[in-house]
């Protein structure tokens, strides 16, 4: 396996679903080429740092509030405020600009 | 009037709120760089999901099924704008995301690096990156809630990972 083919499979590569004796090759190559060796670490790094950090968090006060104005709207008998029910109907009709 | 929720799909209904609100959210957010109208569109994408649960084939996939409601519902919103807003300030403080502080500096650094990258990536790249890196969606069901192919679902993702590799050389 060269570098360029080894690029053409390197998504293939990192998701695992490569038949084992490509793989194996893969591997061969990576473990004698610089090049490769860092472009796949550096995936690596991107996609690990994507897991750890890549989520902007939904905090604890919008989820509550968020599943509360969901029920207002689909279920007539949510105990909440009319208030809260007219604001989360406005929400789903697209005209709430608060 | 519509009827009232009956126990057993109130309970759905707050299952996957639980299991798809945050990714839901993510992508909402990762799209239209603004917390309010991310809130808005994962609002509209539950509600549209109990009103058309019946369209669900496959329960395996409700994640994906719901993510693909809130894509396509943030895609509204952005057909709306002529701009939108890059103010870091909308952004959550990077560092509230490391919770060991340990890793408290290294982690809103890291957070804080992936961001300005990934606000630099084209969308339909951005979007499937976060789909599969972030929300970890199998690549068949990152191209089912882009609506485009599987393999062009994975030229995207690479493409996204290039790019993200190359902005972020040899600091992650």
């Amino acid at each position: 396996m060269d570098c360029s083919e080894l690029e053409a499979l390197l998504t293939d590569f990192l998701e695992g679903l490569l038949d084992p004796a490509v793989e194996a090759a893969a591997v061969e190559h990576v473990a004698t080429c610089q090049r490769c060796e860092a472009v796949l670490t550096g995936t690596h790094a991107v996609m690990a740092a994507a897991a750890d950090v890549g989520r902007l968090p939904l905090e604890a006060d919008d989820r509550d509030r968020l599943l509360g104005d969901i029920l207002a709207v689909l279920d007539p008998a949510y105990e909440g405020s009319g208030e809260r029910k007219r604001r989360a109907h406005r929400r789903v009709r697209g005209d709430d600009h608060e | 009037m519509a009827p009232s929720l009956t126990p057993a799909v109130r309970a759905w209904l707050v299952e996957l709120f639980e299991c798809c609100a945050q990714g839901a959210y993510n992508v909402a957010h990762r799209m239209l760089w603004n917390h309010a109208d991310a809130l808005d569109v994962v609002q509209r994408a539950f509600v549209k999901a109990m009103q058309h649960h019946d369209q669900l084939r496959d329960p395996e996939r409700s994640r994906s099924w719901l993510l693909g409601i809130a894509y396509r519902e943030a895609l509204l919103v952005l057909r709306t704008r002529r701009d939108v807003p890059t103010d870091p300030a909308d952004l959550p403080d990077s560092a509230q995301r490391a919770s060991d502080p340990a890793d408290l500096l290294v982690g809103s650094e890291l957070a804080s690096l992936l961001d300005g990258a990934v606000r630099a990536l084209p969308e339909s790249l951005r979007i499937a990156f976060v789909l599969r890196d972030v929300e970890e969606l199998p690549m068949r069901e990152v191209a089912e809630v882009l609506e485009i192919g599987e393999s062009a679902a994975k030229m995207r993702v690479a493409r996204a990972r290039e790019r993200l590799r190359l902005a972020l050389d040899g600091r992650v």
